[in-house]
């Protein structure tokens, strides 16, 4: 690893699946090895873990069922893709089911669970969460939260204390925050308190987009803090790429977060 | 696919900044902005002009116009300025406008009714327009959908617009970020169709795949400008964007700044 071209990419962010919503930023499944595969050609990204529109508009457990099947195929096993967990609600009315839920989606290859407590209306607050925490922690499994999810006033009133308080408590469970489309990753002091009062969050990186915001957080707490995702295809995946790649710093840290960072979190995974 | 050094653009094109700010605001704290850091990192990439705003001059016309200056001259033959007119002042801010246009590094106006919670077509704003129609200076306005929880974007509906350059042909001005969010950023370019006197840039985070090359195809490169938004977006994520499309060389040269050297009669 000594030039900038060995870098290679590790996307914990990248939908597939209609979005029902815009053709645009629809990915059918019969296209996306060609996607994968070409992101891998241009960009090394080598590594993608698989968030389903079905898990996040139709139903978590039947998103999570089509993402396991995908990512059973070798066109989806040469492409670098595994998996990305939705919280399915049964296990708020079945608590008990959750670990070998759990140990079952592990097997398969799937690698994060991602909370979106808004969206599917469920708490991620200590006191009502705590079962699955304990889990996680247990585990040292990754959970990954978008921020809007904390939003839950929709008055951008984010629920920055609750995400400490749970980072403090679970502290093996690492907890990755991302800005989705909101800016609300960019112009507060919240990220930083948070950061320096806690060690196991983590920050995805697409959509640092504030001025040397990248460079900042980086020699603030270190670039073992940023994770590199795309929000694809929300976002365009070479300007996600683009920016490590020409950020200020070297290339050991622009590797950390490009890919290594991440693989240490999965490669720690207790299960 | 561009997948070099970003470093290396500008060896192929000429590039201009027309949107950017400098200066502290209250709410935007950000660890490296300052005036120093965001022009180094401007010239690394080789921007050759830019043209900025300062945060100063929207909150205050007296702080603004007294800050200006000294940092448009410190940078001087780089940075040039907007002047940034309020409506909530009109007499003061129009006088001390008369008095800056003048100076050579000011070469446009700077507007953002959402900021100062005033329509571009209300009263006092009136005055404002027949002077700048007079004195032919580009005008840059802040332009966003009003279909957004941000209330105050109502007041720069792109189409809040529509009859002024109607009624002033000469007026040259520009919609910065396109219209900003969702369809808005499409019905922007039924509204350039239409009026030939209006530009726009994509500074800002208008990433959405696919948008500047509808541009391009519907209403050419020619008044589509490269800006920053400098320092709330960084430069390195437009770079990669334009250099990025999937347009006609020539268009790229146009978007980074053969366009605006002309439009602002820069020299390059």
């Amino acid at each position: 690893m000594n030039t900038e071209k060995n870098i290679e990419f590790f996307d914990i962010n990248f939908w597939l699946g209609e979005n029902y919503i815009s053709k645009k930023y629809t990915l059918f499944e019969e296209d996306a090895c060609e996607i994968l595969l070409k992101r891998k050609e241009d960009n090394k990204i080598n590594f993608t873990l698989i968030s389903n529109f079905l898990s996040y508009f139709y139903n978590p457990k039947a998103g999570n069922d089509l993402t396991s099947e995908l990512i059973a195929k070798d066109e989806f096993k040469q492409a670098g893709a595994s998996g990305v967990l939705f919280m399915e609600q049964d296990f708020f009315f079945n608590p008990g089911g959750f670990e070998s839920w759990l140990h079952k989606r592990y097997e398969r290859g799937f690698r994060l669970l991602k909370l979106l407590p808004k969206t599917h209306k469920y708490p991620f607050e200590l006191s009502l969460f705590n079962p699955f925490y304990e889990i996680l922690n247990s585990y040292n499994f990754p959970v990954m939260i978008n921020i809007d999810e904390l939003d839950i006033t929709g008055n951008k009133n984010i629920e920055w204390d609750k995400l400490a308080e749970i980072a403090d408590l679970y502290d093996n469970m690492p907890i990755i925050i991302e800005g989705g489309q909101s800016k609300e990753l960019m112009y507060n002091c919240y990220l930083l308190s948070l950061l320096n009062n806690t060690s196991n969050i983590f920050i995805e990186t697409h959509n640092l987009l504030g001025f040397n915001q990248v460079e900042d957080l980086a020699n603030f707490k270190g670039a073992d803090r940023l994770i590199f995702g795309s929000y694809y295809p929300f976002f365009n995946d070479n300007l996600a790429v683009s920016r490590i790649l020409n950020s200020g710093l070297d290339i050991k840290d622009k590797a950390k977060i490009a890919s290594l960072n991440f693989k240490g979190i999965i490669d720690n995974i207790i299960i | 696919m561009f997948s070099g050094s970003l470093e290396n653009l500008a060896k192929e094109y000429v590039i201009i900044d027309t949107h950017l700010h400098l200066g502290a605001l209250s709410y935007l704290y950000m660890p490296s902005n300052n005036d120093e850091n965001i022009i180094n990192l401007l010239k690394k990439f080789g921007v050759k002009k830019a043209v900025c705003a300062t945060h100063g001059s929207l909150s205050s016309i007296n702080f603004g116009s007294d800050e200006l200056p000294g940092i448009l001259e410190k940078y001087a033959d780089f940075l040039y300025g907007y002047f940034v007119f309020n409506p909530n002042f009109e007499e003061s801010s129009l006088k001390t406008l008369e008095n800056y246009l003048d100076k050579k590094y000011i070469v446009g106006v700077k507007i953002h009714p959402s900021w100062h919670f005033c329509y571009p077509y209300d009263k006092r704003y009136e005055r404002f327009w027949d002077f700048i129609q007079e004195r032919q200076v580009p005008v840059l306005t802040h332009s966003w959908n009003p279909d957004v929880p941000n209330k105050a974007q109502k007041f720069s509906d792109p189409f809040a617009f529509e009859d002024i350059v109607r009624k002033f042909p000469n007026l040259k001005l520009i919609l910065a970020h396109a219209g900003g969010r969702g369809d808005m950023l499409y019905k922007v370019i039924t509204l350039m169709e239409k009026h030939s006197n209006l530009y726009v840039d994509f500074a800002g985070d208008i990433f959405v795949p696919g948008l500047i090359e509808e541009y391009v195809r519907r209403i050419g490169s020619k008044r589509l400008l490269f800006g920053t938004d400098m320092p709330w977006v960084d430069i390195r994520f437009q770079l990669a964007n334009v250099a990025n499309l999937e347009v006609a060389e020539n268009d790229k040269r146009n978007i980074f700044g053969i366009n605006a050297s002309k439009l602002f009669n820069l020299k390059i």
